[in-house]
């Protein structure tokens, strides 16, 4: 059978409920038959109480002020925060759009395209000169000779 | 109170003054249990109001907000422990535990009871006061705010067992120290 000693050592546990189902099932069959520990138990009970009774402080309305004018300072900043995050974003934008546009592309030269006939003319002019040119110095122009070697291939 | 949470999360300072006026006699016990001035009292309080304003919409479960909120004030107290600021004192006698506008005009057996009762609360704040800090953070939040084990262990970040542990101690302690008091309400006096 547990002793007044060791039960009173559980009694401020067991008052709690932190005792498990086994041991608090001793403590209650001791405090059957123990008045003594059924005393000290009661006692442990008013001092619960009047821990109890000290009550709440409520805080000074100051608190209350500080706490408000605080969200009130957060919420206004909020929005410039959130604009000039924006501004940023869309500066970046621009910025990158424009570097975009004035970036240097290399592009395939466009071919010319020349009209048939203006072609045909173009290359007559040119034989004209290399051949005008070639009756001094036929072996200074290429194309002259060139135009010259394919006249013999044609007579032959 | 879940619904005033929810409405503070989507930004509602309304909402949060409701929960303000709830909580705020607690968290300012609990600090005024922890802190020596009351000025500084004070000022952890309205800073765990403000962290708890810019924090609310990380908080995931609503329910948890008073707990919560306690742990915000623990943390804040322990760095004010860090950098020595923060110290308990036994709490001398206060004269404001007596409410003058009650007694004025009342018998002078009112009077005495008054002043007795006063000096009462003094001599449990007084006992609370000698307890480790995490015990009398548990008494506390137990005693004075009425909350449950399950929920000063998530507000302690401590298992149930642990919790009931700390309030058994401090009840084998305060038993010792405020056994006159406890005997004189035995006798109904």
């Amino acid at each position: 059978m547990a002793t007044c000693e060791h039960i009173k050592r559980k009694l401020a546990d067991y008052a709690v409920g932190g005792l498990r189902a086994r041991a608090e099932a001793r403590v209650e069959r001791h405090l059957d038959a123990c008045p003594a520990c059924r005393a000290e138990l009661a006692a442990l009970g008013r001092t619960a109480n009047l821990v109890s009774q000290v009550g709440l402080e409520p805080a000074p309305e100051a608190v209350w002020q500080g706490v408000r004018a605080a969200i009130e300072m957060r919420r206004r900043a909020r929005p410039r925060l959130v604009a000039r995050r924006w501004v940023l974003v869309a500066a970046a934008a621009v910025f990158l759009l424009f570097g975009l546009l004035l970036l240097p592309t290399r592009r395939a030269p466009e071919p010319v395209v020349v009209p048939m006939a203006q072609a045909d003319e173009e290359l007559q002019r040119t034989m004209q000169r290399h051949l005008t040119a070639s009756e001094s110095a036929p072996l200074a122009d290429s194309a002259a000779i060139g135009l010259a070697l394919g006249s013999w291939e044609e007579d032959s | 109170m879940l619904d005033a949470v929810r409405r503070a999360q989507s930004g509602s300072a309304e909402a949060f003054e409701d929960l303000y006026r709830a909580c705020q006699a607690g968290i300012y016990t609990f600090i005024r249990s922890q802190v020596r001035e009351p000025e500084l009292a004070a000022d952890l309080a309205q800073q765990t109001f403000v962290r708890a304003w810019e924090s609310l919409p990380r908080l995931r479960e609503a329910g948890a907000f008073r707990a919560w909120l306690h742990r915000i004030a623990i943390n804040l107290i322990r760095d004010e422990a860090k950098s020595g600021r923060a110290r308990l004192e036994v709490a001398a006698s206060r004269l404001e535990d007596v409410d003058l506008a009650e007694v004025a005009g009342s018998d002078e057996d009112t009077l005495v009871r008054t002043v007795v009762a006063a000096e009462l609360k003094q001599q449990v704040r007084a006992a609370v006061a000698t307890l480790p800090a995490e015990q009398r953070q548990a008494v506390v939040m137990h005693h004075l705010e009425g909350m449950p084990v399950a929920e000063i262990a998530q507000a302690m970040g401590v298992r149930p067992g642990t919790v009931m542990s700390r309030l058994a101690r401090a009840r084998e302690a305060l038993r010792g120290r405020l056994s006159r008091y406890v005997e004189e309400q035995e006798g109904g006096g």
